[in-house]
């Protein structure tokens, strides 16, 4: 044997792997403060340490703070926290998947198809019978979007996958020319608009966490929630992955499972965060990048500091959308993107020559 | 290097939230403020409007970005758009009793309000004298000023009748009239059928240009030119008038249109010429005026 | 023991294996070779799975196209001719992405052990993607080790299947490559690996199948099938095995500077 000295270190550095699995708990404490102190702040100024002191007392609250708390805050609270950490998540799957690290749910048509469904839902419910529209309400065009981002995945992954193998590869170029189909029927459907419905499209489109409540959150947490979970149990395979499908199966990965697994996670859990707040970007492409960068990109650790951070972030953002122009409102996917797009452009600048296409 | 950039990260995200709870510990003072007359909040511009001509205006705690007239209103707080209220924000102002016009939402954001036992109430639209006069007696219920309410209503209904019997007594040939909404980008976007502004220009006896289809959409050139408007109507946006001529007529779409032959355009203000409130027979007889000159 | 039996498989339009058999027994090395467009690489991926084909193949009496991933990572490691990675994954992480389940529970150990033994572990937290490229074919192949540690587990000998394992690499660490192959194979393990390099070749195998059209032209220790007639008639060019160059024309055999360091 070739005899070359071996530096031993007299102890073994902590690896990553452990800085990121410790990171769950700093950033889980994260997420409680960054809650605690959403649910103290809006616009109407009601805070919720007068809230509790008031419980401790013994005394009720007024109706005023209750409809606050209870029906306004809360569900926003637990809405922000689902979407965050779906679109975070998300986006680190799909990355995983497809071994690029600009990946987003995007590309399986999520966001294509919930756009296309919500805006037949926008442009087009008036024309349903008055008895079904009135059951629906204002969960349409929630229904409508999920409806339209499972319908655009089924499609892809049905014209990616033959004799039981799903070419990524094909996927992605499916997706581009699903895309620019959705795009051109939801063009038709904009021309058929008048003008209310214009602009709800265009505010559906900028994203937004104010329409949360308890009905919408019971229908998409459970969604959420499970899709989470799954994607969790991905992240060996994910690994695995980043050395190719070929050497991914040698290992012992099994290979089209995951695939399904993978997108079966991200059609839902994006597909129902995109159902309920809209279009809001950058999320699934900032976060799981920023976490690579402070604690690697093993996948077992990856997945669950992303929806974490994702979570955090975006109860964040959400905090300003409520407060920085009160009483009127920004729509959140704007705040994303203003504190996404600069922040990223600095990352990628100081970080030349990491991100390997 | 990535630590340190993980620091700044934290310190940043830190930063920020500190702010937003020192925002909230300050912003405590707005809830103690009991409005005493002041107690509604308005939703829509033509809504506004009728408050204000109800003698009720003191009564205003804020407003939407629609309402923009008269001019004290833009200095209350404004609450955003009226399709896309955020529910806590309507409640910062502490209304009690909330008027909204049609397609205030979003619904989601009304339920929380409902929930939150505030009034609202919702006050129908309508391209015509009556529903200008319903508007008034709903408002003017909500109010408890129902004689005002009646008196107004009696007013502005025969405004408008007289507004309306001058332009039918228009003898001649009917005035063709284009409304444009926008010119962006070369491209006209108009009024067809079913639209506040084919409603006006009725009333102010013209005839709609734009005739075939609903709604405002756009309009290829040709069409525009087949349309052989006599007038254009904008909505006024401030800025200079012989400026947005220049441009209009230069399009290809309106340069051969008789229109532009005698450069009329006409520009009145939105809420005054679409709200259906109470300037709507003033902005009949303008139009009236500038149609067929008196 | 590894058998595969009239195996046809077809890439595109073209016939690549037209009803190849071979057989590879544990505690040997096995060496496939052959000129290009033979086979030789696609016969491996035949045997490891990953292009589809008709005919039979075995591993330890099992038909592999019965055994799920699992069973299989755990019967035999594959070294692929070329690796990519997606991510910014240490040397170190890379190696451990081939531990699976199962394994003998001191996953940091073995890590560093299959660092050490391909001479890299001055080099565990380093990016992979900063290594040349054949310090990361030798990260591979410490991987592919961490995988299939014990060359025998319950009497069940496992295999390691090598893609041209030495093609990037300098003298010495093809060397190395190759003594650890060896005593893979001297612990009881199987090894399978196809060669361009015929003095290696030589060295190492103890036995030779020689491809050559989508067949199997011989097979048989390396003195038997690496002969002048049968290597020119496979190469389709003029071989002389065993003879020097004239004096005066330098020329460097693997097999001397294996003796010098032993």
């Amino acid at each position: 044997m070739v005899a070359m000295s071996d530096t031993l270190p007299a102890t073994p550095r902590r690896t990553r792997l452990e800085r990121a699995r410790r990171l769950h708990v700093v950033l889980a404490l994260l997420v409680g403060l960054v809650a605690l102190i959403s649910l103290n702040v809006g616009a109407t100024g009601f805070s919720l340490v007068n809230v509790i002191a008031k419980t401790l007392r013994g005394e009720a609250l007024s109706r005023m703070e209750s409809v606050v708390l209870w029906d306004i805050r809360l569900p926003r609270l637990v809405m922000g926290l689902l979407v965050g950490a779906a679109l975070a998540t998300s986006g680190a799957v799909m990355q995983g998947l497809f071994r690029n690290p600009l990946a987003d749910p995007g590309i399986v048509g999520v966001t294509a198809g919930g756009m296309l469904g919500a805006t037949l839902a926008i442009v087009l419910g008036g024309m349903l019978p008055a008895g079904l529209l009135a059951m629906t309400g204002g969960t349409l065009v929630p229904i409508a979007a999920f409806a339209g981002s499972w319908l655009t995945t089924i499609l892809l992954y049905r014209v990616s996958t033959r004799a039981g193998r799903t070419s990524v590869a094909t996927m992605l170029l499916a997706g581009i020319a699903f895309t620019a189909l959705a795009g051109a029927l939801v063009g038709i459907l904009i021309y058929k608009a008048d003008d209310s419905q214009l602009r709800d499209l265009t505010f559906w489109n900028m994203g937004s966490l104010a329409g949360a409540n308890w009905v919408k959150l019971a229908s998409a947490a459970p969604i959420i929630l499970a899709a989470l979970v799954g994607a969790m149990l991905l992240g060996r395979g994910l690994n695995g992955l980043a050395l190719g499908e070929a050497t991914a199966h040698h290992i012992g990965i099994p290979v089209q499972w995951m695939k399904n697994g993978a997108i079966l996670a991200v059609a839902a859990a994006s597909g129902a965060a995109v159902a309920v707040s809209g279009g809001i970007g950058f999320v699934g492409i900032v976060v799981p990048h920023l976490l690579r960068l402070a604690t690697g990109p093993d996948h077992r650790a990856l997945l669950l500091n992303s929806a974490l951070l994702g979570a955090a972030l975006l109860v964040a953002a959400d905090m300003i959308a409520r407060v920085v122009i009160a009483p009127a409102e920004l729509p959140i996917g704007i705040v994303t993107a203003v504190m996404g797009a600069p922040f990223f452009l600095w990352i990628l600048l100081r970080q030349r020559g990491v991100v390997d296409l | 290097m990535t630590r340190r950039m993980y620091n700044t990260l934290t310190a940043l995200m830190v930063a920020l939230v500190a702010a937003c709870a020192a925002w909230s510990l300050n912003a405590d003072e707005s809830t103690a403020k009991e409005a005493a007359p002041a107690d509604v909040l308005s939703i829509g511009g033509d809504v506004t409007e009728i408050v204000h001509a109800l003698g009720q205006g003191h009564r205003l705690l804020a407003r939407d970005t629609t309402s923009t007239w008269p001019p004290e209103v833009r200095d209350l707080p404004d609450v955003g758009y009226m399709r896309q209220l955020s529910p806590e924000g309507v409640l910062s102002v502490g209304p009690s009793l909330i008027l909204l016009a049609e397609g205030a939402g979003p619904p989601e954001t009304l339920e929380v309000l409902r929930a939150a036992d505030i009034d609202l109430v919702e006050v129908n639209g309508g391209f015509d004298a009556e529903a200008i006069a319903a508007k008034i007696r709903t408002v003017g219920a909500a109010l408890e000023v129902p004689e005002q309410a009646e008196a107004l209503a009696r007013d502005v209904t025969l405004a408008l009748d007289i507004a309306l019997a001058d332009a039918a007594a228009q003898t001649g040939p009917r005035k063709r009239v284009l409304f444009v909404l926008s010119a962006a980008g070369g491209k006209l976007t108009v009024a067809g059928e079913n639209t506040g502004a084919a409603a006006v220009i009725r009333m102010a006896g013209g005839v709609n240009a734009a005739q075939g289809f609903d709604g405002y959409k756009q309009l290829t050139d040709e069409a525009a030119s087949v349309a052989a408007p006599d007038v254009i109507v904008m909505m006024d946006r401030g800025g200079n008038h012989d400026a947005t001529a220049d441009l209009l007529f230069s399009l290809p779409a309106l340069a051969i249109t008789p229109a532009a032959e005698t450069r009329a355009l006409v520009k009145i203000d939105g809420l005054k010429l679409l709200g259906f409130g109470v300037r709507t027979a003033q902005a009949v007889t303008e139009l009236n005026a500038t149609l067929y000159g008196d | 023991m590894l058998v595969a039996r009239n195996i046809h498989v077809s890439l595109g339009t073209s016939r690549v294996l037209d009803g190849l058999s071979l057989s590879a027994l544990p505690g040997q090395i096995t060496c496939i070779v052959g000129p290009n467009g033979s086979g030789k690489t696609t016969s491996l991926r035949a045997i490891t799975g990953d292009v589809p084909y008709t005919g039979q193949i075995t591993l330890g009496g099992k038909d592999i196209a019965t055994l799920k991933p699992r069973e299989l990572a755990a019967l035999r490691g594959v070294l692929p001719q070329a690796s990519t990675l997606a991510f910014p994954f240490t040397v170190n992480e890379v190696v451990q992405i081939g531990l699976h389940h199962g394994t003998s529970g001191d996953h940091d150990g073995i890590t560093r052990a299959a660092l050490r033994r391909v001479d890299l572990l001055k080099y565990a937290d380093r990016p992979y993607q900063d290594l040349s490229g054949g310090e990361q074919q030798r990260v591979q192949l410490a991987r592919v080790l961490a995988q299939v540690w014990e060359p025998v587990v319950d009497r069940t000998p496992r295999w390691l299947f090598l893609d041209e394992p030495v093609s990037s690499l300098d003298i010495a660490h093809q060397l190395q490559v190759m003594r650890i192959a060896r005593d893979f194979a001297g612990a009881g393990g199987g090894v399978v690996a196809v060669m361009h390099d015929l003095n290696l070749t030589a060295m190492f195998a103890d036995r030779v199948i020689l491809l050559a059209g989508g067949a199997c032209l011989a097979t048989g220790s390396p003195a038997e099938v690496m002969t002048s007639p049968l290597l020119s008639r496979a190469y389709g060019c003029d071989l002389q095995v065993g003879r020097t160059p004239p004096p005066g024309t330098p020329f460097l055999l693997p097999h001397l500077a294996a003796l010098a360091a032993e």
